[in-house]
């Protein structure tokens, strides 16, 4: 009997055969601890991990309080549930009646707490684990607005939403992911503003992430989107920009150990759209999008025009800049795309460096990176002196719209090939079939570039400019509401 | 595919203004029979006239039935001999594919002389529309909605920009050489307008109120076409008449800040329109050989199709004497009636017949 309950995961009442079984799943692993003493006469051990506890809690918050208690005389299993109910009745404690459970709790930071006799254990919640304090996300920086981002561990991400949206309507679903990591993810969500049917289908979609262990929000990525060169998952590592988000009907999604937050369904043309915008006046606002829409233009297409036009449409260009062009080009060994081919490399691989070298060398990579490529290869005669400035204004251009960055630099290449073979014909034939992949994604039925195509008046109050508060604030724009979404439309504020 | 969902009125017209801007922007007076390129904008006008009435037979079946398209109308009204009309339709999709694509080739090869062989373009121009009709109905009709607006903002910065080289001497009196190239140019104009035979098929795709938008677009693309006739002419003068591709030379003279010649707007406008026209068409093949031989068989009919059209475009352009024998105005506006009017008037009275027969 007792050995069938083992071997369906339910705990024995013997002590021994159950401390058998953490032991042989921990084999000899050094962060496991199980520490052995007696209640009276009857045999207890807490079990708990290295590290994620903290100890001074469990010796003085639970060990002590257990000992103390007037229950001696009591058998194994009256014991525990007068530990449970009386002597430990504030502590943060979770009856566990399964090895699943108790591993689980275990590998969260809690300590369980087992006795002789008894076919169940408490946990409790000692978690004691140092974290990154909260800084404000580099990556996402705003000039105005809160400073806070997200961390690594899930329930103070949590915290930070729950602190900016006090509403009983917000609402977090836990759910494990990861055969190995069993990483704890929480998607969360306005109801009465969400569409039910969207919520379905996220968890859905994550629910068949068959992973074996999910170290990033990024690794879930895939199974939420269609797959196309722009993501129909946005990420963020504010809070405020999350909550935004989730009072539209969106999808937050947080996974334990990363900053980075998964926003579902994302638009195309949100890609634009960054905290600041809200914050600062609506013209300004505006001006700052349209200068986004045309930064993105450049970096786009800049360099393959220039490659395009200067390799089979000279004739399109004025003729004093023909000659400057020309003059230049005239005196290097390499044609015009293999140039803006081998800048655009240089280019990437100085970035890679830059990010990953230690902060100290940062400096020394851009010095040698401005000397040789700005001074020793255009005065060597390499390189053009007009493609180095395409090149160099494009990559500026691509950090005004950091969140596409990587369809940017691959689609700048793409451009700079395909201009170089097809000449402006490839160019247009290239952004045709890129205006198809974007076309024909959709973020769960939501056209994802919605409101531009299927068209919507009414939504380019925040599209083509930034209305103000005033408009914005009277009819809040849900997304499901979007046209062309065909999902049913949820409670409109 | 991954969409194969409903589109709205609005972008069915959308389509239908990229299909038609094909048709405004490599429009010729040798073709339409004379030398005065205004006389055109009256054959525009008839043809307005005509377009309100060629829609009828189409309007009137999905009126009647609202779920069904041509081909399942066809196959309901004609049993089995209403699949030989899922097959026509394909083939005329397919020949006035290669028709389009032929005059492009032309065009790249008499007036823009690229560097690169013309095959290798339409070859391109055949595998973004395949990656389009392989996508779906949706998508190429989202990609209407941005395409739409290039266009027009194209065209506009084309007129904008040649405002200052109109003369009025340029300008002859209207049906100076008599009625006969108004007549031909209506004749071409219905000839190239495979609208009302695509329009049979898509409308139980299409959500919203097609009439109203229709009438309006209609009224708006022959004004903005008259505009583009009277601005090549004032600006071209005689040579309009002589010239292939008229609205291509007065690009190539216009001139905006550093911008030297304009014709790259130009060719991006009609480049856009061909590979729409193309993927629009191409995706209605498959819906067309789907019918009969299933989805598989459809899918694959996109990629045979545009294969079919790389070989038969190229030996079509490379042969006058086939080109001038295939392409003739009088057999390409025969083949257009019968898809667009003849063989939706049959099908509309054979479901008469038969809901009649079954008492509805």
């Amino acid at each position: 009997m007792q050995e069938e309950k083992l071997q369906n995961g339910q705990f024995s009442t013997s002590l021994l055969e159950n401390l058998v079984v953490f032991r042989r799943e921990f084999q000899d692993s050094i962060d496991f601890v199980q520490r052995e003493f007696r209640i009276g006469e009857t045999a207890a051990a807490i079990l708990s991990i290295e590290g994620l506890i903290d100890k001074r809690l469990i010796a003085q918050g639970i060990l002590k309080p257990i000992l103390d208690a007037p229950i001696l005389q009591l058998d194994g299993d009256s014991k525990l549930r007068y530990i449970r109910d009386h002597a430990l009745a504030t502590s943060d404690q979770i009856q566990v009646g399964s090895f699943e459970e108790a591993l689980d709790k275990l590998m969260s930071g809690f300590a369980v707490l087992a006795v002789d006799g008894c076919n169940f254990m408490i946990a409790f919640g000692v978690q004691g684990f140092s974290f990154r304090s909260i800084q404000e996300p580099s990556n996402e920086k705003a000039q105005r607005g809160s400073r806070e981002g997200f961390v690594e561990p899930l329930q103070i991400n949590i915290s930070m939403i729950r602190r900016r949206m006090k509403t009983p309507q917000l609402m977090f679903e836990r759910l494990i992911l990861g055969s190995d990591s069993h990483t704890a993810v929480a998607l969360c969500y306005l109801r009465g503003t969400v569409s039910p049917e969207i919520v379905q289908r996220v968890r859905r979609a994550l629910r068949s992430a068959q992973l074996e262990s999910v170290m990033a929000a990024g690794y879930l990525i895939p199974f939420l989107e269609q797959g196309g060169i722009f993501s129909s998952v946005g990420l963020s590592e504010r809070p405020d920009t999350v909550c935004g988000k989730i009072s539209e009907g969106r999808i937050a999604i947080l996974v334990d150990g990363t900053p980075n937050v998964l926003l579902v369904p994302y638009l195309f043309t949100e890609n634009f759209q960054s905290f600041d915008d809200y914050a600062n006046r609506p013209f300004y606002a505006a001006f700052i999008r349209w200068l986004k829409y045309l930064a993105f233009t450049i970096a786009v297409f800049l360099p393959g025009f220039f490659v395009a036009i200067g390799t089979f449409h000279p004739e399109l260009l004025p003729e004093t800049l023909l000659i400057k062009i020309s003059q230049a080009e005239a005196s290097t060994p390499f044609p015009l795309m293999a140039e803006a081919i081998i800048l655009h490399f240089m280019y990437e691989i100085m970035r890679e460096a830059g990010l990953r070298v230690p902060e100290t060398l940062t400096h020394a990579v851009s010095i040698v990176g401005a000397l040789v490529i700005g001074e020793t290869a255009v005065n060597a005669g390499l390189i053009g002196g007009p493609t180095l400035l395409v090149i160099a204004m494009t990559a500026i251009a691509g950090y005004v719209v950091p969140k596409l960055y990587e369809p940017i630099a691959i689609l700048r290449l793409l451009l700079i090939i395909v201009g170089g073979i097809l000449g402006i014909w490839g160019i247009l034939l290239c952004t045709g079939a890129v205006l198809l992949n974007i076309c024909s994604e959709s973020a769960y039925r939501v056209p994802f570039t919605a409101p531009l195509s299927p068209f919507q008046l009414r939504d380019m109050r925040d599209v083509l400019i930034r209305a103000s508060w005033k408009v914005l604030g009277k009819d809040r724009e849900l997304i499901q509401n979007m046209p062309g979404s065909g999902v049913r439309r949820g409670k409109k504020h | 595919m991954r969409q194969d969902g409903k589109i709205s009125a609005g972008q069915l017209l959308m389509l239908a203004f990229l299909t038609r801007i094909i048709i405004m922007i490599s429009v010729d007076s040798q073709l339409a029979g004379g030398k005065n390129l205004l006389d055109l904008s009256l054959s525009a006008v008839c043809y307005l006239g005509l377009s309100l009435v060629l829609i009828l037979p189409a309007w009137m079946l999905h009126k009647r039935y609202p779920e069904l398209d041509l081909l399942d109308a066809a196959s309901y009204g004609l049993g089995k001999a209403g699949q030989i009309t899922a097959l026509l339709y394909a083939a005329y999709f397919l020949f006035m594919n290669s028709y389009f694509l032929t005059l492009f080739e032309q065009f790249m090869e008499e007036e823009v002389n690229p560097r690169l062989p013309v095959w290798l373009v339409s070859a391109a121009v055949l595998a973004v529309a395949c990656y389009g009709a392989f996508l779906g109905l949706e998508s190429i009709a989202r990609t209407a909605g941005f395409l739409f607006l290039l266009a027009c903002a194209g065209i506009l910065f084309l007129l904008v920009s040649l405002n200052s080289e109109l003369r009025s001497e340029n300008f002859t009196p209207l049906l100076y050489d008599g009625a006969g190239q108004t007549v031909q140019g209506t004749l071409l104009f219905l000839s190239r307008s495979t609208f009302y035979s695509v329009l049979p098929i898509l409308l139980p795709k299409t959500t919203g109120s097609v009439r109203l938008k229709y009438l309006l677009w209609n009224v708006g693309l022959t004004l903005f076409f008259i505009v583009l006739i009277v601005t090549v002419c004032g600006t071209l003068g005689p040579m309009a008449g002589i010239k292939a591709f008229p609205v291509y030379t007065m690009s190539s003279l216009a001139q905006s800040g550093p911008f030297q010649r304009l014709d790259a707007v130009y060719i991006g406008i009609w480049m856009m329109g061909l590979f729409l026209t193309l993927a629009l068409d191409l995706y209605l093949v498959c819906v067309c050989i789907s019918h009969v031989f299933g989805k598989t068989a459809g899918r694959i009919s996109i990629l045979a199709g545009a294969l079919a059209l790389v070989v038969s475009t190229n030996t079509i352009f490379q042969t006058e004497a086939v080109q001038l024998s295939v392409f003739r105005l009088e057999f390409i506006l025969i083949a257009t009636l019968l898809t667009g009017l003849v063989i939706p008037c049959v099908i509309l009275a054979a479901v008469r017949r038969k809901g009649k027969q079954h008492g509805q």
